[in-house]
């Protein structure tokens, strides 16, 4: 072919790309990807929004508005902020400390979500403290479920901030992975409230209690529970009991994140409920605590471990007994 | 015969005509052989990068898109932008809305979805010129949004504008799996931004100067010898007599 009858040919070439080059975009659809739940941004926003309705919230006193408080409270946190029947704040006052905060929010899927965020010292200028927020639906706001002092870092979950898996999802990497060996890391988590509310019950009695590590809690609780019998005085001391339920309407599991060593932290809520009997027929509770506790679940043997535990007496002692 | 053939033969057309001998005709042709192949291919580079210039300017003044592309859309029902749509050209988005009350956000679009739940929605599904968009079940038929919830009591929002009356939103090149909700407005418009020129526009035509340089001072090197051999090549084939007059 002669040379004079390719230019014409370059210079169609040419205007036909440089045209395309000028054509209106068009969109290219996602490819699926995981994301966090909450960015750090969110979080951040979340948990600012939260302190700012907990100083308000400090600041009413007697003009403590409960649906202002549940608009960003629930769960423990709502009972623990909210004022005493006296008039005196509850002794724990979720809130961070301001210090370098690590927010753990597991990849996104269905609602319930939550996340958590782990402040390097509490209010009080103490150890870590790890906090919760719940958000039921996508029309609905994170709300502070609840927030409890570490007694150490957790391993795993440091700064800088992290997007964790899901134990669910854990548990399907596991089986593809092969035989695990035993019951999946889903399964254990899913089992850790009912089997340490039975701990709770029984102590050392409890088939579980070898599942976990000797923990200050369930051991304080005993001893609060016996404080209680002393005090109810010999004619009803034999008539005490208490019973350990998981907090009514909130799910078993509130929170469950896996680390990149693969230990599962795992939040979940508590009431123990101390009743006497005065007489047949009689049956009122003396006391209720709420409590909050952090879980670790090792991802290879070992047993699990209490890592951190809040709670607040609910109802005030000395409330008269009611006919049940 | 071709240009490049003509010049060949024209070269040693006249070498042979000033050479009386046979040992310097075969001298002439295999020493001249070599500079006109490589000025043939000089030329060609030459033109090869003014063709590229050529396609330079244009990509950078007759070719260049439009700095920006989008259009309104109009309420009541809530505006969404479709799976993709709102990376449309990967630079930044500017949402403007008017209404009595109105929620311009960003967000992942499962959140949106989710948000949304079965309220009919107005979707941008593109565009449809620079000026116009492209929607997607536009049923205005269907009612309005008076179902949904405040949407300021969600966090799902990565950023939100609210406002009586008008709100602007910017949204800095957002992710492929982002969208754009448009809540309460009676109108909104939705735009673009797009690169100003084209990407390859300025190296392409530094590359093709570049080369255009290249060729032509190799060419004219070329010339410069094939002039002094000849002017060699005569000086050797002419008798001394000659030389001095």
């Amino acid at each position: 072919m002669r040379r004079c009858d390719l230019a014409p040919l370059a210079g169609l070439a040419a205007v036909a790309v440089l045209a395309g080059c000028a054509a209106l975009p068009r969109p290219v659809p996602p490819a699926s990807r995981s994301a966090p739940v909450v960015t750090t941004a969110q979080a951040q926003r979340i948990v600012a929004s939260t302190q700012d309705l907990l100083a308000r919230s400090a600041a009413s006193g007697a003009a403590w508005d409960p649906n202002l408080a549940a608009t960003r409270l629930t769960g423990p946190a709502l009972q623990w902020a909210a004022p005493a029947p006296n008039g005196q704040l509850a002794p724990i006052v979720p809130g961070t400390g301001g210090g370098a905060a690590t927010v753990i929010a597991p990849q996104a899927g269905a609602w319930p979500r939550a996340f958590a965020v782990i402040d390097s010292t509490a209010l009080d200028g103490s150890g870590p403290l790890l906090s919760v927020y719940v958000s039921e639906s996508a029309q609905l706001p994170y709300r502070m479920w609840g927030a409890v002092p570490l007694a150490q870092e957790l391993p795993g979950f440091g700064p800088p901030d992290v997007a964790v898996g899901d134990p669910q999802r854990a548990t399907a990497d596991e089986a593809a992975d092969g035989p695990a060996g035993g019951p999946g890391l889903a399964d254990v988590v899913a089992h850790v409230p009912d089997r340490y509310a039975d701990v709770l019950r029984d102590g050392d009695r409890s088939a579980h209690a070898p599942e976990f590590e000797t923990d200050g809690y369930a051991a304080a609780l005993r001893d609060r529970i016996e404080a209680e019998r002393t005090r109810m005085g010999p004619e009803l001391r034999t008539t005490v009991t208490h019973e350990v339920l998981r907090q009514e309407g909130q799910p078993d599991v509130v929170f469950a994140a896996v680390a990149g060593n693969g230990d599962a932290l795992v939040v979940a809520g508590f009431v123990t409920t101390v009743t006497a009997t005065a007489g047949p027929g009689l049956r009122g509770v003396t006391t209720r605590w709420i409590a909050a506790l952090a879980f670790v679940v090792p991802a290879a043997e070992g047993n699990i471990r209490v890592v951190g535990a809040a709670d607040a007496i609910s109802m005030p002692p000395n409330q008269p007994l009611d006919q049940t | 015969m071709t240009g490049w053939d003509a010049i060949w033969f024209h070269t040693t057309h006249s070498h042979n005509n000033a050479t009386p001998g046979a040992i310097p005709m075969v001298t002439a042709m295999s020493s001249y052989r070599s500079p006109v192949v490589h000025r043939a291919g000089w030329t060609l580079l030459g033109t090869l990068a003014l063709v590229a210039i050529l396609i330079a300017w244009g990509m950078l003044t007759v070719f260049v898109p439009a700095q920006r592309v989008g259009g309104p859309v109009a309420g009541p029902l809530p505006i969404v932008t479709g799976a993709g749509v709102a990376r449309l050209t990967g630079e930044d988005v500017t949402v403007t809305a008017t209404g009595a009350s109105v929620f311009i956000a960003v967000a992942r679009r499962d959140d949106i979805q989710a948000w949304l739940a079965d309220t009919p929605v107005t979707e941008v599904a593109g565009v449809a010129g620079e000026a116009e968009l492209q929607l997607r079940d536009p049923g205005a038929e269907r009612g309005g949004d008076a179902a949904l919830p405040d949407p300021a009591r969600s966090d799902i929002w990565l950023d939100s504008a609210v406002a009586a009356g008008t709100a602007e939103l910017v949204v800095p090149r957002p992710p492929a799996d982002w969208a754009i909700l448009v809540v309460g407005a009676d109108e909104a418009t939705l735009i673009w931004q797009r690169p100003a020129r084209h990407p390859g526009g300025w190296p392409l035509l530094a590359g093709a100067v570049l080369l255009f340089g290249v060729a032509a001072r190799g060419l004219a090197r070329r010339n410069a010898a094939l002039r002094a051999r000849r002017r060699r090549s005569l000086r050797a084939v002419q008798p001394a007599g000659l030389r001095r007059a």
